[in-house]
């Protein structure tokens, strides 16, 4: 398999997204159009059903750098959520305490950061923690 | 017990020629920077690949003796028809387009192509980068604009709008087809076929004040070093 390069893989991320052909539950996009580095995106995750984050939409802005997808993307809540790999100052996800940042891999793209984020809020011990109050921000 | 004596030498020195052979082979192959690896070994490492593949580009070089398993391992590796066109994009240039490799991902191209005379885009010196997917050529080559340009089948992040890397492909193109096609539209924009709407209808309804601004961007974003 060839390596794709940075830029052509998150042309084909961008467009996934824009086209709304990834799942429901989450959305994503350049938070700059103009941005043709491609290195700040803005993202949404539906908060998953029978949880404290049900019906809630968290925003979260991405950060991918000059080694992405090498490298993992950086992520930080925008919306307040009380979540164990989220800085409760900063509202960054932790990888050290986030799987799929810490285990990263080259074939991984924001959609998995962004699904796997929402499988963390539907885990049983996190689905029932008590959360901030819906809209307020970091 | 002479025997005994015998087998545990020949046995000795058959380990001992066997250490000194392997710490032997381990220095060449640290001083050739070659990865030391066992014939069982299939997995090389893609750095080593890459090396050897430039090696294959460069054939005629000095390094000739490592020619034998270049071939072998870049056949697998990198399609002959990317090699052959690599080769040609720098013995035969075309005329105002460079391209080349990058060394650590053969399919990766950078792309540099003059704005044609009497467009607005003249004197200008544009960027892009082209990759070929594995696919290639039964897929288009990925082609997209790093330097800012105002065109209307252009948009602000560099993709480009051409029949020819979309629907129109055809295996029988090539690189540099498809970058004389990419200088061609930058020679006759299509404002009928956007993909920058914002600029298309600037186009359409102001044409001499697009031009002006295409030109005004070609000598802030593009200009000749």
């Amino acid at each position: 398999m060839s390596k794709i390069p940075r830029s052509f893989r998150l042309l084909e991320e961008l467009e996934k997204g824009e086209k709304g052909l990834g799942p429901e539950s989450c959305s994503y996009g350049l938070a700059n159009g103009d941005d043709i580095a491609m290195v700040h995106w803005n993202g949404t995750i539906l908060g998953p059903p029978h949880s404290n984050h049900e019906n809630r939409i968290y925003s979260v802005a991405l950060e991918c750098c000059e080694e992405y997808p090498d490298e993992p993307p950086k992520i930080k809540f925008v919306s307040k959520i009380n979540l164990p790999c989220v800085n409760q100052t900063t509202g960054e996800v932790e990888p050290e305490r986030f799987g799929t940042l810490k285990n990263w891999k080259r074939s991984y793209t924001m959609e998995t950061v962004l699904l796997d984020l929402r499988k963390e809020m539907a885990l049983p011990v996190n689905k029932k923690l008590p959360q901030p109050s819906e809209g307020s921000t970091f | 017990m002479f025997l005994l004596y015998n087998v545990v030498l020949s046995f000795s020195l058959w380990i001992i020629s066997h250490v000194i052979f392997s710490v032997i082979f381990s220095v060449i192959c640290n001083h050739l920077k070659l990865p030391i690896t066992h014939s069982s070994d299939v997995v090389v490492s893609s750095t080593f690949l890459d090396k050897i593949r430039i090696f294959d580009t460069t054939r005629g070089s000095s390094k000739g003796w490592i020619g034998p398993v270049s071939i072998e391992i870049t056949m697998a590796s990198l399609p002959k028809r990317i090699i052959k066109e690599t080769e040609r994009l720098v013995s035969d240039p075309v005329p105002g387009i460079t391209a080349t490799p990058h060394d650590d991902n053969l399919r990766y191209f950078e792309v540099t192509i003059e704005g044609p005379e009497q467009s607005p885009y003249e004197n200008g010196v544009f960027a892009l980068e082209l990759f070929l997917p594995d696919d290639y050529p039964m897929e288009a080559p990925k082609v997209r604009f790093l330097t800012k340009i105002y065109h209307p089948n252009i948009d602000r992040l560099g993709r480009i709008c051409l029949d020819v890397l979309k629907t129109n492909w055809s295996p029988a193109l090539q690189i540099r087809t498809v970058l004389l096609s990419v200088q061609a539209l930058l020679a006759s924009p299509n404002p009928n076929d956007p993909l920058a709407n914002d600029v298309a209808e600037d186009w359409l309804q102001h044409e001499d004040a697009a031009i002006a601004k295409a030109r005004e961007w070609t000598k802030l974003y593009a200009p000749r070093s």
